[in-house]
């Protein structure tokens, strides 16, 4: 965790307040979560559904809404030399400073998010004029070579949005997350609905962007066929905690956590019909999660030490990891 | 009409299926002149294709779901959508369906159980509740799951994973043939899919069932089959042994498809990140004439404007003018 960072996240604690048949109830979420993220970085957040990634990802970007409740921790992010923490402002500042211009965020599901009764430079047109400041004439100009430099036809332009592909619609929402350049991109399962082909095409002009803009892309997604392709760091998470983080280098080499090792192995690969076991049994109700490490239940290495919970060590420069098993002395 | 192909379980015959775009829209074949035939012994037959390839029809064709417009599918030397009496019910009984949203699949208000006990009573023809249960419960084993874990519960009080198996429970009570599985995995996590795939590959071995798998995820059909079938815009472009079609690609749209995977392997990346050209069109795809890879094609050329004939090559067979004068 590093002075210079883009992003850091510190002992953040959020979830669900949720009442379920007359009693109140908390989901645990996102629960003691710290992580830094550098500029000109691809950061992955991987894990499964109802791990907590999601949650987090929106969380960051200040999107706090009920039943959504943060708890504890500080989130902060280099803003004109400044460094500003996002839970501390409140709502209307956040979106009017930070939005767009410093932070963007691509949800899941996105592409549905366009107005249906706007066409798409228009679309383009309104982020300009609500957050740019720009007058009329001077944000059309820019709309169109903006959009053309993006490889966006003016055909796609004048189009609404229910004449354009999925992956086109896509392209339109990260051109539109783009457009302030932000400083963090956030973006969650920006290609999971998507074709194969089309992922692969959507996901580098992706990253051609960010490296363009030199900006932090945090990329949220389950599959860890697209954390191989993109990302320079993992964060893995299982069940509202972060158990590994690394390089994406060393974790796809070298996993630390049974998590991670069991979930790589899991994995079924092109051209490679190795028999493989899924891990048994299912990831816990955060209701109600197991208490000391989240995975014991699961864990073919389990002993009686894994009912404390295991902190989260730097086993090597820069690879960490929530584990008893690399805990010395234990 | 009946089959020709003596040893055949199943023989797909130039079937075309046809669909209007659009309430006053032009017509398109969702499948156009598929031929393919699974001989009879336990085997896997993966159909890939993305959105839009025809993949999901071509099952409900061949499930009797849809009729479609041109060609025939013989099951056991019967045609399939012309079944009369007995022979409709002998067929409902080898040949069952999976699919992919099991949430979908039951109905919320009724508990999950009835639906095994009908199936047991419809298709197995077990009356007595008790002899049912036992029938049931072997079935239920064989995915891991237990009787009373069942019992007396609703739709909603399963996992998705949990329903799935049960899903396949249901499918294996009558003992099939043939199981054709459209996504069966794609709505589970990583770390569930691969025990459903090898329940498949278990019971290939164990009950003797062929498997049609229809996916769009090369990684899970290069896990559990023995043949590929790659689909685009309604068309087989490409059939073969495991091996040679995700070896040694041949169509220039399966070589795109193949490299594109993104799969957890960081020696891949370099191969994977080279850039990538989209194109916005794709309706159009449907109706244009020709190859209708040719839109996107890097080989296309002046030939490719009309249709290109399938071309045997080793132990595949190609749709692709590439290949045609070799």
């Amino acid at each position: 965790m590093s002075d210079n960072a883009a992003l850091t996240v510190k002992n953040l604690v959020g979830g669900y307040d949720i009442v379920e048949r007359k009693q109140h109830l908390y989901v645990d979420a996102v629960s003691n979560v710290s992580f830094s993220a550098f500029k000109n970085e691809v950061v992955g957040i991987a894990g499964e559904s109802g791990c907590g990634k999601s949650t987090l990802i929106k969380i960051i970007y200040g999107l706090i809404m009920d039943p959504l409740v943060v708890k504890d921790g500080s989130i902060f992010v280099r803003h004109e030399e400044k460094t500003v923490d996002v839970l501390s402002l409140n709502p209307e500042t956040r979106r009017r400073q930070l939005w767009w211009k410093v932070i963007s965020y691509i949800p899941q599901n996105s592409m549905n998010v366009l107005n249906p009764t706007l066409r798409i430079r228009d679309h383009f047109f309104e982020v300009l004029r609500k957050h740019g400041g720009l007058g009329k004439k001077e944000a059309k100009e820019q709309i169109l070579s903006y959009m053309e430099g993006l490889g966006l036809s003016r055909d796609v332009a004048k189009a609404y949005p229910h004449q354009l592909s999925g992956g086109m619609r896509q392209r339109v929402i990260i051109a539109l997350a783009l457009l302030l350049k932000p400083k963090i991109i956030l973006a969650d399962e920006p290609s999971t609905a998507l074709d194969v082909i089309v992922q692969r095409g959507i996901l580098q002009w992706l990253i051609e962007a960010q490296k363009r803009l030199g900006s932090t892309l945090i990329v949220v997604t389950h599959d860890m066929g697209v954390h191989a392709m993109v990302t320079d760091r993992l964060i893995i998470m299982y069940a509202g905690k972060v158990v590994e983080i690394g390089r994406s280098d060393n974790i796809f080499e070298d996993p630390l956590q049974p998590y991670t090792r069991l979930l790589i192995s899991s994995l079924p690969k092109l051209r490679d019909n190795k028999p493989r076991e899924g891990i048994m049994g299912m990831p816990p109700d955060l209701r109600n999660p197991p208490r000391g490490c989240r995975f014991h239940p699961r864990c073919p290495f389990m002993t009686d030490k894994c009912y404390e919970e295991p902190p989260l060590i730097e086993f090597d420069r820069g690879h960490y990891v929530a584990c008893w098993l690399h805990v010395k002395n234990r | 009409m009946n089959g020709s192909i003596p040893d055949a379980l199943l023989e797909v015959k130039d079937i075309t299926k046809i669909f209007r775009y659009g309430f006053f829209g032009f017509k398109f074949r969702a499948v156009d002149n598929v031929s393919f035939i699974l001989y009879n012994k336990p085997s896997v037959l993966a159909i890939v294709g993305e959105s839009g390839s025809g993949k999901s029809t071509l099952a409900r064709v061949i499930l009797g779901i849809h009729v479609p417009e041109y060609g025939h599918v013989f099951f056991k030397g019967k045609n399939v959508h012309n079944l009369k009496g007995s022979d409709r019910l002998w067929f409902i009984k080898n040949v069952q369906g999976i699919f992919q949203n099991p949430y979908e699949s039951f109905n919320p208000l009724k508990k999950v159980y009835k639906y095994l006990q009908e199936t047991t009573k419809n298709l197995v023809g077990i009356t007595d509740s008790n002899e049912a249960e036992d029938h049931i419960e072997k079935a239920l084993s064989k995915v891991g799951l237990r009787l009373s874990d069942v019992k007396d519960k609703y739709v909603h009080e399963f996992s998705g994973g949990e329903l799935q198996r049960i899903g396949i429970a249901r499918a294996i009570l009558s003992n099939p043939s043939l199981i054709i599985a459209d996504e069966p995995v794609s709505m589970l996590d990583a770390s569930l899919r691969v025990s459903i795939l090898n329940m498949f590959k278990r019971f290939r071995e164990e009950i003797g069932v062929s498997f049609i798998y229809i996916t769009h995820d090369l990684s899970t059909a290069s896990y559990i089959s023995d043949q590929i079938a790659v689909m685009y815009r309604g068309i087989i472009v490409e059939h073969g042994d495991l091996n040679s079609v995700l070896g040694e690609p041949l169509h220039p749209y399966t070589q795109s498809l193949v490299e594109s995977v993104p799969i957890p392997e960081r020696s891949r990346r370099e191969i994977w990140l080279k850039p990538l050209k989209l194109s916005g069109i794709e309706e159009k795809e449907f109706i244009v004439k020709g190859c209708r890879y040719r839109l996107r094609c890097p080989f296309a050329r002046d030939k490719c404007l009309t249709d290109p004939p399938s071309v045997q090559t080793g132990k595949s067979t190609v749709k692709c003018w590439l290949y045609a004068d070799k």
